[in-house]
């Protein structure tokens, strides 16, 4: 302020008359320029400090969501859900020893209550004693084999399309799996015999 | 002086602004310091257990003090079981498969959940 005050009257001097009131008006201009000067310097200050509070909240973003990271951990229960939705379908199949095939077979899974989800996959395939053929169906989503078959050439091989050192971290998108044979009667059309009942369960991750 | 005071001035304002910053992200990570989560992911996928497992007409009661903590509420809705611990509710769930049809009463102290045909 003393710098626009000193201006104010040195142009008050150079050829004009250094009156009052010229010096007066001199040092209200000089305030108000000074005012101007103070109030960009303020909003500057402002901006900075938003800028400050940016990058202190990304750095404490940083810090605090490493730290979320390493304390998380995921229970994986698929395989126990596999075992007792296999134990489940089968006793909802195989009454007193014996497997109904009689009729329509599509449906015998869904007619158990274990209805459509994209999260489960149920596959049963029954053969004889010669190991031939006689039935084959399944419930669920089919595609979730294709992803254990993934996790699985991963561990046997170490080079998958992620790569054996990265599955760790993708350990917890591997699906739950069951697989049991079963030695049952089966009631065929024809006639009654002994036969095999292959099935394989799968459970996706359910997280979501 | 003056030049000093202003100076004060905008150091402690950064301090306080920072540090609220900071306690935000700090409460906003409590529940999972002291494995809130965890817990909770332990008793929803306990009950989806069995509920999975369970035949028509069996009961199973879970207590409001548990050594997961406090259990504030739990509740059975689409095919999913929900626990909230410690006042915080639970968001996702766990889902369960079941046939027969699953239903949850609160009790002074317990949940008492039910499966029936």
């Amino acid at each position: 302020m003393r710098f626009f005050e000193v201006a104010g009257c040195r142009s008050a001097s150079n050829g004009h008359d250094s009156t009052d009131s010229q010096v007066a008006g001199g040092r209200e201009k000089g305030r108000g320029v000074g005012r101007e000067f103070g109030k960009k310097g303020q909003m500057a200050e402002g901006i900075h400090m938003i800028y400050r509070l940016m990058m202190v909240s990304l750095v404490a973003f940083v810090v605090f969501g490493a730290g979320s990271f390493v304390y998380t951990y995921y229970i994986d229960v698929r395989d126990v859900e596999a075992r007792i939705l296999a134990r489940e379908v089968v006793e909802c199949l195989v009454e007193d020893g014996v497997l109904d095939l009689r009729g329509d077979v599509e449906g015998k899974i869904e007619d158990c209550g274990i209805a459509s989800d994209e999260r489960i996959y149920v596959g049963v395939e029954v053969v004889d004693g010669d190991g031939k053929n006689i039935a084959k169906f399944s419930e669920g989503d089919s595609g979730a084999l294709w992803i254990r078959d993934l996790f699985g050439k991963a561990i046997v091989t170490g080079n998958a399309v992620m790569g054996h050192e990265n599955i760790e971290g993708i350990a917890m998108y591997k699906p739950g799996y069951y697989e049991g044979n079963y030695s049952v009667f089966v009631l065929d059309d024809d006639d009654k015999f002994e036969g095999v009942m292959m099935m394989e369960v799968l459970v996706n991750y359910g997280d979501e | 002086m003056n030049k000093r005071g202003s100076l004060l001035n905008e150091v402690i304002i950064h301090v306080i602004l920072i540090s609220l910053v900071f306690a935000i992200f700090l409460f906003a990570m409590a529940g999972r310091i002291d494995g809130r989560d965890v817990k909770q992911q332990v008793l929803e996928k306990q009950i989806a257990l069995l509920i999975d497992s369970a035949e028509a007409g069996m009961s199973f009661e879970i207590s409001k003090i548990n050594v997961n903590g406090v259990v504030g509420e739990l509740e059975i809705r689409d095919g999913r079981v929900f626990v909230g611990i410690g006042g915080f509710r639970s968001v996702k769930g766990y889902p369960y498969f079941s046939k027969y049809s699953v239903d949850v009463d609160e009790e002074k102290d317990k949940f008492v959940v039910r499966v029936e045909k």
